[in-house]
């Protein structure tokens, strides 16, 4: 059964980043430029890191599938509840064969797949947190980060207009913060060549 | 439309037509009747007629959300369920963890109405405001995890909520359960009947709409405050302090002599209880928790694969402290794998495990006392504590099948086809079985389950919080525990239970009220923010109100009158003995043991005095109900020839 519902890919965005991984699905639309929101407050030609770059850790022992830190993740960005707007995951299946929760996080690649794959630029490693953000100004929604992501963890908003990824709250990460079974936190990222491959 | 949290829209299904409508939730709706109980019970109030019956296509099943649903409040996940039951004289109004009720208003519905009666099985698919009546009958029979498992393979992803029936809805169990991500269910009074006589399977949803929210800043600040709070009492950790979930209650509902030992003989049992404590839990399963959405204090549990034993080879979910009092202490089973192996199989059939466990465990009785013997039972031994015959008899009550057929129609019907007085060995008010509470180590015990508006249940309030748990909330207008020994003085009965309905009408768990406190100031700040209506604690409250005279006259109009108000002979006649735990020893000068009947009516005096109801109809004043802008359900009840003072 579980292969079969994997063969299927449904419409959801979590479904097509999580299966979609190496299929690139470019559409190449250019969306209107949208304001506010706004999450970035650095810019790229800024040199050298600040600080040494975190990462959402997850203990999936300890996670319960509460999907607080969904919750709390859409609100702090965007100041709604919206399943379809977070950009942490908590996926789950509870029961029906085999019961797993899965909470997944962005990893903040050193060497991110997501940029690379950028044709506009508009995404960058914030040098202030570490976090590799997308600048929706410069975004243009043409999706190819999307499925260039192999943790599928970049996503766009149900409008289809703009992407977005974690970019870790400017450093204070709110999933964290909230997590009531304490099964995430901020771990540093244990990459030496992170200034190498990541800064912009 | 200026009012936010709520999605704003109902949803109209007709099965007999095919017909999907929506609906506008209009402003006025949203502030005369919240959400959650309170408005579903109002939309079957106006839609139910009491001669319509529970299987009649016309009875409409309703579920609803609530304002906070969705949203970040602790425990906000509420679905309800409405409809006439059809087990119990009364409806069925009952709510539903897991992540089904913020789906539903992420997909942009505030509640959905359901009538009619397809021509073939069907299930009903809401994709984002998108929906689609669907042919289920490759899904037919299958039970509820199979059914979850092909819905999700048939809309190609893991990432929508079910809510299922079992075989024992299809068969029109009369206790059949309506489950939503499997094991989070609507177990009282019968919903999955009623989905079973609408030919409907299953409800799946996805959605990706926002919940928006009026003062986002306001808003997050009151969910901040109360977490603290919570946080500050050491709510979340305390209450749940064997860590596995409400089975951990039953060392100490044993403790206070509350436990309904075989078919509520006896008051505690260490040997039972030992057999399917936390201890036993702790011993026999490897779990892992899980929560509903925005809960902090993940009660649920699935239990993996049981490899060793008799009883090897099956997984369970949550197994709760009610299951346990019901399946296991109730049949006097004390052995947890049986008591766990009964729930996989109700959990997978949708049976109500209170329910079916008291039926059981009133065939037992009946058993022992040679009303019934192995010719009716298809030479099943149905004696106290043969774990086997419960199991058996779980399976057969699923399947419909021998004696199971007679049991399925509940413990108060079945009393009716066995006759010879076993009437009286049928634990039910108003002919709902009772749950796994004892009444006569708690007055307030007692009396909840006859003033429970839906029959013998112990959510209208779990009265035993405030004498012999000696919970205190200020408040809510309850400054010191009662005497739990001593009847009379009940009145606060009344206020605790206009509090433990606000989490009902608002969209959160009962656990935040019962058991976390939340406090009624807490909630208006937190739906004000939310909604932009503002409210506060006190105004809620008078919602509760509303909410419990509504249902008091949906039963008025079924013909229930304040003589339906009772217990079984059991309690009101027959002393038993009860162990009074060291911290009540007060009450009872130092006595350790004291002999048990319950004087209903001196509770129900003062109850009904707190309450102002009419001692001969259980209903308030015609005042009243204007107060609470129920004039013209008052009407309605007038024209019936029924007496308002």
């Amino acid at each position: 059964m579980a292969n079969e519902k994997k063969q299927n890919k449904g419409m959801s965005r979590r479904e097509f980043v999580t299966a979609a991984g190496i299929t690139a699905v470019a559409t190449g639309t250019a969306g209107a430029l949208l304001t506010g929101c706004a999450t970035v407050q650095q810019k790229k030609e800024q040199p050298g890191l600040q600080v040494t770059p975190t990462y959402i850790v997850v203990d999936q022992s300890l996670c319960s599938g509460c999907r607080i830190c969904e919750q709390v993740c859409s609100e702090f960005h965007y100041g709604t509840y919206n399943p379809e707007l977070t950009a942490i995951i908590v996926e789950r299946d509870y029961g029906g064969g085999g019961d797993w929760i899965t909470t997944k996080t962005c990893h903040q690649c050193p060497n991110p797949w997501c940029m690379r794959a950028c044709p506009v630029d508009a995404i960058w490693r914030d040098v202030r947190t570490g976090a590799v953000i997308i600048d929706e100004k410069t975004c243009i929604g043409c999706e190819k980060c999307v499925p260039a992501c192999p943790f599928g963890m970049a996503f766009m908003r149900p409008d289809g207009k703009k992407a977005f990824k974690c970019d870790m709250c400017g450093g204070d990460p709110q999933c964290v913060a909230n997590c009531p079974m304490k099964a995430l936190s901020a771990q540093p990222l244990m990459w030496k060549d992170i200034e190498l491959l990541g800064g912009k | 439309m200026n009012t936010k949290a709520y999605a704003g829209k109902g949803l109209r299904i007709d099965l007999s037509a095919q017909r999907v409508t929506t609906e506008p939730l209009t402003d006025q709706m949203m502030r005369e009747y919240i959400g959650g109980y309170l408005l579903g019970m109002k939309i079957l109030w106006d839609e139910y007629r009491p001669e319509y019956g529970a299987f009649d296509p016309r009875n409409p099943l309703i579920f609803c959300t609530g304002p906070l649903t969705g949203t970040r409040t602790p425990t906000a996940n509420s679905l309800t369920c409405h409809t006439k039951s059809p087990i119990a004289d009364t409806f069925v109004s009952g709510r539903a963890g897991g992540h089904f009720g913020p789906m539903l208003k992420f997909a942009g519905y505030d509640y959905i109405v359901i009538t009619g009666r397809a021509a073939r099985p069907v299930w009903i698919w809401i994709d984002d405001g998108k929906v689609e009546i669907r042919d289920a009958r490759t899904l037919w029979g299958m039970k509820t995890s199979e059914a979850d498992a092909a819905i999700k393979g048939i809309v190609g992803s893991d990432e929508v909520e079910t809510l299922t029936i079992g075989p024992a809805g299809e068969k029109l169990v009369r206790f059949a359960t309506a489950n939503c991500n499997i094991d989070r269910a609507f177990g009282r009074g019968g919903p999955g009947a009623v989905m079973g006589s609408k030919n409907l399977k299953g409800i799946a949803v996805r959605g990706s709409r926002n919940i928006e929210i009026a003062d986002v800043k306001r808003f997050n600040a009151a969910v901040k405050k109360n977490f603290k709070e919570l946080e500050e009492r050491d709510a979340w950790s305390w209450e749940m302090q064997p860590k596995v979930g409400t089975a951990g209650w039953m060392e100490a509902i044993n403790y206070y002599s509350m436990l309904p030992i075989n078919n509520y003989q006896k008051t505690y049992d260490d040997k039972i209880a030992g057999g399917i404590d936390h201890n036993a839990y702790l011993k026999n399963f490897e779990y892992r928790k899980y929560a509903c959405g925005n809960c902090a204090l993940s009660c649920a549990h699935y239990i993996p694969t049981i490899k060793k034993g008799k009883y090897a080879g099956f997984s369970s979910g949550t197994l709760e402290y009610e299951t346990a009092a019901g399946l296991g202490a109730r049949c006097g089973v004390g052995d947890i794998l049986a008591v766990a192996q009964a729930n996989a199989i109700c959990a997978e059939y949708g049976i109500d495990t209170i329910s079916c466990g008291s039926t059981i465990a009133w065939a037992m009785e009946c058993f022992e006392r040679g009303l019934i013997t192995k010719k009716d039972t298809g030479g099943i031994d149905l004696t106290f504590g043969n774990a086997e015959a419960m199991v058996r008899m779980t399976e057969l009550i699923g399947e419909k099948e021998g004696f199971g057929v007679i049991l399925a129609e509940g413990s108060s019907r079945a009393s009716s086809i066995i006759g010879k007085g076993s009437e009286k060995y049928a634990m039910v008010v108003k002919s709902l079985e009772m749950s796994g509470t004892s009444p006569r180590g708690s007055k307030c015990g007692a009396l909840m389950f006859a003033i429970n508006e839906r029959g013998g249940h112990h959510m209208d309030p779990y009265a035993p919080t405030i004498e012999a748990y000696g919970y205190v909330i200020a408040e809510a207008g309850i400054p010191e525990a009662l005497n739990p020994y001593e009847d009379g003085k009940t009145g606060d009965v009344y206020k605790l239970k206009n509090y433990t309905k606000l989490a009902d009408i608002l969209g959160t768990c009962a656990f935040a009220v019962i058991n976390l406190q939340t406090l009624p100031d807490t909630y208006g700040e937190q739906f004000s923010a939310a909604t932009g209506i503002e409210l506060k604690g006190t105004d809620l409250l008078k919602y509760s109100e509303k909410l419990t005279t509504l249902m008091r006259a949906f039963n008025a109009r079924e013909g229930l009158t304040a003589k339906d108000d009772t217990l079984p002979d059991r309690f009101t006649k027959e002393e038993v003995e009860v162990r009074v735990p060291a911290e009540l020893q007060k009450w009872t000068n130092g006595k350790t043991s004291i002999m048990r009947k319950i004087d209903l009516q001196k509770n129900l005096k003062d109850y009904y005095a707190a309450a102002g109801y009419d001692m001969q109809t259980g209903l308030p004043s015609y005042r009243k109900f204007e107060e609470l802008g129920l004039a013209k359900v008052a009407d309605e009840l007038k024209a019936k020839g029924i007496k308002l003072v």
